[in-house]
């Protein structure tokens, strides 16, 4: 079992997308120098269940469960399956924020380059 | 309509507004010229048209033509406009002025129009609250200017820019009010108007001194936000300019390292670079300096490598060849050119197979080096460039592929470039728009020459094709790809990129389809079948893309190399591995995924994949 899923959310898989993308040396170069950051992201599932993560794209590129949120740069609060649709790319981080089912505490530009990363972790067909 | 919110008063038949929208933007050249005769039907009696200045005239007879379509009132649903209308005058207390202009103009109409693009006096308080709260406006009473107002919201949201575009709005408003005022001069709503005035004024004054801030000190983020907490807008502010600053920085440091890099190059170079070197080549030099450095081409272990035991009369080259043409693993193929290689290291050839067969073999990084020693050896080779400029598209160094294709166009059309030169002399560094636009200008010159399909070439397409795919403008992409098929009809390759073009944008099932004829032109393409993993992933169809990725592992292993058939030790395919990963996750299979690891023997997973 792995140390970023929770049970119960439906994200789980997608943490632990994130956390085999980051152990790649050239993805986790690559996404500390689009983020350069600590974001943390707390879900909160069906149940009322509230689970924060915190992405270090600062200097270390890892992903971590946390209980209690550490020292960050921005915070996302939204809801798990918002935020599995956010990874799948069927929904819109800017459009989330504008329909305020996303609420961001912090640096709103290190907020966006969430995005950017889910692409980067994408893999993506190659001519 | 949609950014003004849902509910039936929004549908396209509900909302009057619509209507007006619809009428205004028809093409009325024909009723322009009944409209010029002196007697129309619709502006008989109306007194003030004398009065009005020639801006608001024009504004009137746009109107009035419209509204004339087809008898006054018959297509012009006014009921609905007016009721509209009714609305806003319960919800909102229009004063005295308005109600009397609404009014008078409905008495000087032959039928009841009640349209008043600006209703309400009221509403810049409104709008100005609104942009302080940061909200759209789709609970408000729809009136014209708020309909205006709401995209120049949401643009000023994302940019700052726009937000001087809704002081632009603001003003024909005002003048709008103004020119009502001048009908009926009320005095108190003059003051009051003129206060609003000041009132935005003053908001303007307060954001600009904001962003003097902000520009003064870099770092003020936290001092800004603290000055002003009720500006939402000042957060995307930062952002934007958080991110032009840090661009600008980047910039900045990198072509510091461009440079850095360039002189470097110089010195390394035995013979300093000519003074009349065409710019061309120095800016590829400059480019090609500045490549990621993919290194040194990396070859398998000599104990792995069966072709450097070949005697000396045959030519591993022509046994790669042989290999490539009678479909065996690239693998082999690649191991062959690697022997040829090693025999004569200036085989500028082999060199290029080889990067071929390594790209095919998704073992992208291998290729890319490959291809960059063969163009070392051999500068004009334009098959290299153009695979080169692709791979370097894969990896994301999109302005080192701009600048090969710039290198192929010059190799190839030489005339095409020459006069671009002599057209605009002073091509200095630019930034990645410009350079792809001017990269895309040379090919569409190139693309002109031959326009017929007979004598079309192929690899025209396929590089203009590359260069809208980095603008990520996929539509013209597969058209272009789809023309070099047309040409070369049995490219397995050029198969692959119409799938990857029509997968990235978001066509996975039609990509398949593609995928599957690359494949069945060439069975051991093991980037078409990673693609087909990739694809098959984002339908959703986890077990198949397993399978078709455990495939292209499989043909990654050589045969007789080490009794239990290991996957070959250097130019490993991490990006095969980690989207097995990915599908393994997505199975929900834990158990699966620790079983990936380098060196790990495929065949465990036969007994639940078949491949």
């Amino acid at each position: 079992m792995s140390g970023v899923v929770a049970d119960g959310f439906n994200s789980s898989p997608m943490w632990e997308m994130i956390e085999n993308g980051l152990q790649q040396p050239d993805l986790k170069e690559k996404a500390i120098k689009s983020v350069g950051a600590i974001l943390v992201i707390t879900l909160k599932n069906k149940d009322g269940k509230e689970q924060s993560w915190v992405m270090d794209l600062k200097d270390k590129g890892t992903v971590a469960k946390v209980d209690t949120p550490p020292k960050n740069d921005v915070q996302l609060i939204l809801k798990d399956a918002d935020f599995v649709k956010m990874a799948e790319n069927k929904a819109n981080g800017q459009k989330l924020f504008m329909s305020g089912k996303l609420k961001i505490k912090g640096n709103m530009m290190k907020a966006a380059s969430l995005e950017t990363v889910f692409k980067q972790l994408d893999p993506r067909a190659k001519l | 309509m949609s950014l003004i919110g849902g509910g039936s008063d929004c549908s396209v038949n509900g909302n009057a507004l619509a209507q007006f929208n619809k009428h205004t933007q028809q093409d009325r050249s024909l009723q322009q010229q009944t409209a010029n005769q002196p007697v129309v039907q619709n502006g008989q009696g109306f007194r003030n048209e004398s009065m009005m200045n020639s801006r608001e005239k024009q504004h009137f007879e746009q109107f009035m033509n419209g509204g004339s379509n087809g008898g006054p009132g018959a297509a012009f649903q006014f009921q609905p406009m007016r009721q509209e209308l009714n609305r806003i005058q319960q919800t909102v207390q229009l004063t005295p002025l308005n109600n009397n202009w609404t009014q008078e103009f409905q008495s000087h109409s032959p039928s009841p129009i009640a349209v008043q693009p600006v209703a309400k006096v009221g509403s810049p308080v409104l709008w100005g609250g609104e942009f302080q709260q940061g909200k759209n406006a789709p609970e408000m009473a729809m009136t014209h200017n708020q309909q205006q107002s709401t995209p120049a919201m949401r643009m000023g949201m994302g940019n700052y820019r726009p937000m001087m575009g809704m002081l632009m709005m603001q003003r024909p408003m005002q003048q709008l009010q103004q020119q009502q005022q001048q009908q009926q001069p009320v005095q108190r709503d003059a003051e009051q108007n003129q206060q609003l005035q000041v009132d935005w004024d003053n908001h303007f004054k307060e954001v600009e001194e904001l962003t003097k801030n902000v520009e003064h000190a870099k770092e003020g983020e936290p001092v800004v936000r603290a000055e002003s907490p009720d500006y939402v807008i000042d957060d995307k502010y930062q952002a934007t300019f958080q991110e032009v600053w840090d661009n600008l920085n980047s910039e900045a440091v990198e072509n510091d390292f461009i440079n850095q890099q360039y002189e470097e190059f110089k010195h390394t170079q035995k013979d300093p670079l000519p003074a009349d070197l065409a710019q061309w080549e120095r800016d590829f030099a400059k480019y090609a300096s500045t490549r990621a450095h993919f290194g040194v081409y990396k070859f398998e272990e000599k104990a792995s490598n069966q072709f450097l035991d070949l005697p000396a009369d045959q030519d591993p080259y022509e046994i790669g060849l042989q290999l490539m043409e009678n479909g065996a693993k690239l693998s082999e193929a690649a191991l062959a050119f690697e022997a040829a290689i090693q025999r004569n290291e200036n085989h500028v050839d082999a060199w290029l197979k080889l990067g071929e067969v390594q790209t095919q073999n998704e073992k992208e990084i291998a290729g890319i080096a490959a291809l960059e020693k063969c163009l070392e050896l051999h500068p004009e080779n334009s098959e290299a460039l153009m695979n080169l400029a692709i791979s370097y598209i894969n990896e994301g160094y999109d302005n080192a592929a701009f600048a090969t294709l710039e290198r192929w166009i010059s190799t190839k059309y030489p005339q095409i470039s020459e006069r671009a030169r002599e057209k605009n002399p002073t091509i200095s560094d630019e930034d990645r728009y410009s350079l792809n636009k001017r990269v895309t200008e040379l090919f569409m010159e190139a693309a002109r020459l031959s326009p017929n399909q007979a004598n079309m070439d192929a690899d025209v397409q396929m590089g203009l094709g590359v260069l809208f795919y980095a603008n990520e403008d996929f539509d013209k992409t597969i058209d272009c790809f789809k023309a070099a098929l047309s040409i070369q009809p049995n490219d397995a390759v050029l198969w692959n990129r119409l799938g990857a073009s029509l997968a990235n944008s978001n066509r996975s099932e039609e990509a398949v389809n593609a995928y599957f004829k690359a494949l069945e032109l060439k069975p051991t393409f093991v980037r078409a079948r990673y693609n087909l993993g990739v694809s098959c992933i984002n339908i959703g169809c986890y077990k198949e893309a397993a399978e078709h990725l455990l495939s292209g592992l499989a043909m990654h292993q050589v045969e007789g190399v080490d009794a239990n058939g290991s996957t070959l030790n250097h130019n490993q395919s991490t990006s095969l591995t980690e989207t097995l990963k990915r599908a393994f996750i997505a199975m929900e299979r834990r158990d699966l995924v620790e079983l990936v690891k380098p060196g790990m023997n495929i065949d465990q997973f036969r007994s639940e994949f078949n491949f």
